[in-house]
């Protein structure tokens, strides 16, 4: 087991050195920022002048060895266009993307579960109602679900806000919209929109696991055994349909994060992803670099996480 | 054998009235987009032909409503439906291409990788492994991010359309190297592998010719399920202004365009792109989904 966790730690730091690497080559050879800040008009000299103070012009080694250096110490310079610390940015944006990705995760898994489990061991209308919903979710791009909603719940009833981040509390330096009613129906709309494709997934992954549960000899002999199929669902089908979904969780979660880029824009909601969709437009590298390590990062935890929660689900795979 | 074959997925098609009716649909959208020069009287794409008298009229059942467009214009005097037609084809088009720029790369890296086994393999199941740690939305929105900066202004319009199918094919690869992989390793170990082996075939005659097409059969689900994946990307992308640019849209660029009208209360410049988009991608997921069941030999062809 002790093994196990080391060979995922040294996993785990192949993709951060990895995408490191990615992250310090988008941000060093694509794009001059100093024409994104100066413009066409600028004179060599105030160029010159500019990518020094930036640091712009020492050598590439140099250059990543003090980046990785920096990102260890979660410091990524400043951002080109605000000139605001980046690790700034990334604590106050941090709570708006956690909390939407939070909400909209306990959703897909408690709905996922339970549609999953009432889809693969029924086969009448019901489940072939919730099988389409299921398609018809994962065939729904996200934008297009959060602007129909904005149409719909903003723009047509006036229910619901079609923007931003309203009614937050600060407990510290965290940021919440979950202690509030205006805070609960402003992140509504961002997590069901977030939720919805995710959720089709999960429902037809389960399916698809307890479906293939059920063809197992384990099942057949308890339905011999005259057991009820409330108690060979509960008691023989979940417990074994839990472990592969704990790993789609966790990728579920880490979609998710980088999914909430969508959302995030069409709501104009405060996270990270809308500040690195903001950064694509004016060649914010910094900002770029650093949001895709922390996602990359978050993913592989996640992973961790998920692989030692693996462990103690599972007692046959404490002995490996 | 393999007539036999062709034959019951044929009739298990025929059986089945969802992937009919949405082979029917699919079949509608891939006409109009072929033929929308001859179908519409306005091509979206040049700006000649768009009248700005004419911008942003309600679709014909609504007052104010023309004949002449009967889905409505946009705020440039486009007609809707011609640029749904013309939308859709850009948006398939970028959907087929990238697929296949996915498909090739990743069964090739696969053939490989299961064949060859040894560094070829750790190099591309690490890589391979690595991708698919960073979401594939993370590596198109990167990638065509990051190029579209460092495109000139004056090709950016030209040349985007091709950054976006590479950029959206190169994120998927993994999945079909995963699998290719997997079914290269079993076919490598066959009797039929080994006596082209000692026939004296090179390695490349018996990849192409004898493994090939062994492992082409799951790919093809892998393809349907990601040939909506990527149209849905593209969409993405567009939509947040690192995919194609607004002289020609796709639907997502045309989606994203209509926003901006939405809360003045002109839903059709996004409502009917969107339900477009929806209803090529639904489709083509029925289809895909129903070819997962009728190709896989473990199911008894219910479709619950």
């Amino acid at each position: 087991m002790i093994s196990l966790f080391i060979h995922k730690l040294g996993q785990l730091l192949f993709v951060v050195l990895a995408t490191g690497l990615i992250a310090f080559a988008i941000f060093s050879y694509a794009g001059d920022p100093v024409d994104a800040m100066l413009g066409d008009a600028a004179s060599e000299v105030e160029r010159t002048e500019l990518r020094e103070q930036l640091g712009l012009n020492r050598p590439f080694y140099l250059r990543f060895g003090d980046f990785m250096g920096q990102a260890v110490q979660g410091n990524f310079g400043r951002s080109f266009r605000s000139n605001e610390e980046i690790s700034t940015l990334l604590v106050e944006r941090l709570p708006a993307t956690l909390e939407l990705v939070l909400v909209a995760a306990v959703m897909t898994l408690v709905l996922g579960v339970t549609l999953g489990l009432y889809t693969g061991s029924h086969r009448n209308g019901w489940s072939r109602f919730i099988l389409s919903a299921s398609l018809l979710g994962v065939s729904m791009p996200t934008f297009m679900l959060g602007l129909l909603g904005i149409f719909l719940f903003s723009v047509h009833l006036g229910w619901l806000p079609a923007s931003g981040r309203p009614g937050t509390v600060d407990i510290g330096w965290w940021t919440t919209s979950l202690l509030t009613l205006d805070g609960w129906r402003g992140i509504l709309m961002p997590t069901m929109t977030l939720a919805v494709f995710n959720l089709g997934l999960y429902v037809r992954l389960v399916r698809a696991e307890v479906l293939e549960i059920r063809t197992t000899d384990y099942i057949k002999f308890a339905r011999a055994r005259g057991l009820s199929e409330a108690d060979i669902s509960r008691h023989h089908v979940l417990p074994n349909a839990l472990s592969p979904l704990i790993n789609v969780a966790a990728l579920n979660i880490g979609t998710m994060i980088a999914f909430s880029l969508i959302t995030e824009s069409v709501f104009q909601w405060p996270g990270l992803g809308l500040m690195f969709v903001n950064a694509i437009g004016f060649s914010g590298f910094p900002v770029m670099a650093a949001y895709f390590m922390l996602v990359a990062l978050m993913f592989v935890m996640l992973n961790l996480i998920a692989d030692i929660l693996l462990v103690v689900v599972d007692p046959r795979l404490r002995r490996g | 054998m393999k007539n036999l074959l062709d034959n019951e997925i044929l009739q298990d098609f025929l059986r089945t009235p969802s992937a009919i009716l949405s082979f029917l649909v699919l079949l509608a959208i891939i006409f109009t987009s072929i033929f929308a020069p001859w179908l519409v009287n306005q091509n979206p794409f040049d700006p000649l032909q768009l009248d700005l008298l004419n911008s942003r009229l309600p679709p014909v059942w609504i007052d104010m409503g023309v004949a002449e467009f009967p889905l409505g214009t946009d705020e440039q005097g486009r007609d809707i439906l011609a640029a749904l037609f013309y939308g859709a084809r850009l948006s398939l088009l970028v959907g087929l291409a990238s697929v296949t720029f996915s498909f090739c790369l990743g069964v090739l890296l696969g053939l490989l990788a299961g064949y060859f086994r040894g560094w070829v393999d750790t190099v591309v199941t690490r890589l391979a492994d690595l991708q698919m740690t960073i979401p594939g939305l993370l590596v198109a929105m990167m990638l065509a991010g990051v190029i579209k900066t460092q495109l000139p202004a004056a090709i950016q319009e030209t040349v985007m359309i091709y950054v976006v199918i590479l950029a959206i094919g190169f994120s998927d690869w993994p999945r079909y190297a995963r699998v290719t992989r997997s079914a290269t390793m079993v076919q490598a170990g066959e009797d039929y592998v080994l006596a082209a082996k000692v026939m004296g075939a090179p390695a490349r005659t018996i990849l192409w010719r004898h493994v090939l097409p062994n492992v082409l059969r799951a790919n093809i689900v892998i393809a349907t399920v990601g040939l909506g994946i990527a149209i849905m990307l593209e969409a993405t992308l567009s939509f947040l202004g690192a995919g194609v640019p607004g002289t020609t849209p796709s639907l997502g660029t045309l989606i994203r365009i209509g926003t901006n009208y939405l809360f003045s209360g002109e839903w059709w410049t996004v409502v009917f792109p969107g339900l477009m988009l929806i209803l090529t991608v639904f489709s083509i997921n029925i289809l895909g989904d129903w070819l997962r069941d009728a190709l896989n030999p473990k199911m008894e062809h219910g479709h619950a």
